[in-house]
Formats: structure tokens, C-alpha cells, sequence
């Protein structure tokens, strides 16, 4: 079993780098990896709640987010110099995160086998 | 032991901002493509210059930039496979 | 080749494979339909695992795999339910993928 971190660090809609993150982290967790993910920079807004991206022709995959533990994926880390930069705070946030520094984020990085960066 | 690789210009996107901003002293870091671009300025030359710094060499010839990054380390395409297997794990951003 | 599927004088759009192409075209009598398909005769325990797939659907946006379609089963129909061996005697040739198709929902990306 691989410990294997998804960073997203791009915007949820413009482009599809979210969706296939966690398309990844889904299908990596389904075969038993141990999926990690982190949220950093213009990523951390793919955490906002209320978000309807049918209204512009997207997919909803950012409901599928709340389905993470379903997954066994418990380990959802995101950025605070990221949150504090976009003016966002806990509660605006759709699903349970940790909110950590920079340090933590660098040793988590560290601690895994692979990184996979959208 | 982390090689960061960073294929884009800092003007475009924010991958060499990240990388730095979580990257550990001991780290590498390879710029290629357009990522190299990031040495003729001032502000993300100082940036890198504490961490074990690598260019991918053609980019640098193709770009017309070999004078002006003599003093970086250049590699050709065989070293960047050797430094991703020395490396714990190549993160690209 | 899957043929094409008249239902209340409409033709109904479907994938190569038998899933409906918009979920917005379901409705329970169009599932009776499909699941003849499947040579299943749907009894209240199917039909509680189809709504069940097809609620996951609506809030979470993606069709359970099996993994996760029993998991979420377990969690909230109790451990009887959320147990491959009950969903596959339900859906012989695999829950989430005749489940999610009798619901009219995509397929499941990595489907057993």
C-alpha cells in the first residue's frame, strides 16, 4: 500500500485539474491506497460550500467531495496562509478539513510516497 | 530528499511560488520549459538560490539563454532521469 | 449493442452499455423496464437498494462503486444489508453496476 497525497492547488471550475484529483483519489482509495489529500492556494476554493457548477455547463463533482470518508479517505489538509490570503474562513467550508501551516503541509509532502499535483 | 520540478513561468502560474513556499532546505529543485525563465528575474533568482538548483539544459540552448545562466548547473535529459532516482520522490507542479 | 428503449411513447437515450445517458428521464415505471433487461424481478428489497443508489447519486454526484455502495449501505440500512454478499444475491452479476443502471444513473467508474 502506496501513501499517495493529491495536492490541488488549481481552481475548481475554468478548468478540469479538480475533477481529475479527485477522480484519482477515489479511484486510488478504491484500491486500497492511502489517500491523502491537500488544498493549497487557488485550490482551497474548491472547499466552498454552495457552489453550482451545472449554472455554467460543469459537472457537480465537488458534491462528491462529502462522500471522502466513504472512501476511507480521512485525511483532508488544507492550507491556513491559503484560506487567510482568499479571505475564507472554517466555516464557509462544505466538508470536515484540517487547517494547517506551512510547516505541517512541507512535512506531510515529505512523508508520503508520491505527490500528485493538480 | 524532494526534486520539485517546475515547468512554468512564474508570470503565468503559481507553481514555482508554491514549490518555494513548501519546499525543505534539502530539496532540489529543476526548472524546465518555460520554468527557466524564472532565473532572468531578479526577485525568484534570489528566491531559489538557497536550494540545490537544476536547469534542463536544452531549454536553456533553445531559448538563447546559455550566456546569460552560465553559473547554473545544466543537465542533459539522462542526468534528469539519475537526480528523479536519487531523489525520494519528484514532485511536479 | 443495446436496443433502444420505448418507453410512454418517447424513445429513451442510452449509452453502448445500457445506462441512461440523463437521469432526468427515470422514473420508477422506467425501471421495471431495465430491470427486465437484467432478468431481475424487482422485489421492496431491490427496489430499497435502488432508491438507496440513486439518493447516493443525487447528493454525492457519482454512482457508488461496490466498495463504497456497501459501506454506505451498512451505515444506513444496518451491517445485514451493507454486505456484498446480501447485494450480490440481490444483483447476481454485480450490485453497483445493475443497481445503478436500474436507477438510471451513470455507470460507476471502477465497477465489480
Amino acid at each position: 500500500m502506496k501513501k499517495l497525497c493529491i495536492l490541488f492547488r488549481s481552481a475548481p471550475q475554468g478548468t478540469v485539474k479538480g475533477r481529475e484529483g479527485l477522480d484519482l483519489a477515489l479511484l486510488s482509495a478504491s484500491f486500497e491506497q492511502e489517500v491523502s489529500l491537500v488544498f493549497v492556494d487557488e485550490g482551497v476554493l474548491h472547499l466552498l460550500k454552495d457552489q453550482q457548477p451545472e449554472l455554467i455547463g460543469g459537472k457537480d463533482y465537488i458534491s462528491t467531495f462529502k462522500a471522502l470518508p466513504l472512501y476511507d479517505i480521512e485525511s483532508v489538509f488544507v492550507c491556513k496562509q491559503s484560506l487567510a490570503e482568499y479571505g475564507l474562513s472554517h466555516g464557509l467550508l462544505s466538508i470536515p478539513v484540517t487547517v494547517v501551516n506551512d510547516e505541517a503541509i512541507s512535512a506531510h509532502l515529505k512523508s508520503v510516497d508520491e505527490v500528485l499535483v493538480f | 530528499m524532494i526534486l520539485h520540478h517546475i515547468q512554468t513561468s512564474p508570470n503565468r502560474d503559481n507553481a514555482l511560488k508554491l514549490c518555494l513556499r513548501y519546499a525543505c532546505k534539502e530539496d532540489a529543485i529543476l526548472l524546465s520549459s518555460d520554468g527557466v525563465n524564472a532565473l532572468l528575474l531578479r526577485q525568484w533568482a534570489m528566491a531559489l538560490s538557497p536550494f540545490k538548483l537544476m536547469v534542463l539544459k536544452d531549454d536553456v540552448i533553445a531559448r538563447g539563454l546559455t550566456e546569460r545562466l552560465s553559473n547554473v548547473c545544466l543537465i542533459d535529459y539522462n542526468e534528469f532521469v539519475a537526480q528523479a532516482l536519487l531523489h525520494d520522490k519528484v514532485i511536479t507542479w | 449493442m443495446v436496443n433502444p428503449l420505448q418507453f410512454n411513447g418517447a424513445e429513451i437515450a442510452r449509452d453502448h452499455q445500457g445506462y441512461l445517458n440523463d437521469l432526468n428521464d427515470w422514473q420508477p415505471e422506467l425501471a421495471l423496464l431495465l430491470a427486465k433487461e437484467e432478468q431481475l424481478e424487482l422485489t421492496p428489497a431491490h427496489w430499497e437498494v435502488i432508491n438507496f443508489v440513486r439518493d447516493f447519486y443525487l447528493e454525492y454526484k457519482t454512482s457508488p462503486a461496490i466498495r463504497v455502495l456497501v459501506k454506505a449501505i451498512g451505515q444506513a440500512l444496518g451491517p445485514d444489508k451493507g454486505n456484498s454478499k446480501y447485494l450480490y444475491t440481490l444483483f447476481p452479476i454485480g450490485p453497483a453496476k445493475q443497481a445503478t443502471k436500474i436507477a438510471g444513473l451513470p455507470k460507476p467508474a471502477k465497477c465489480i
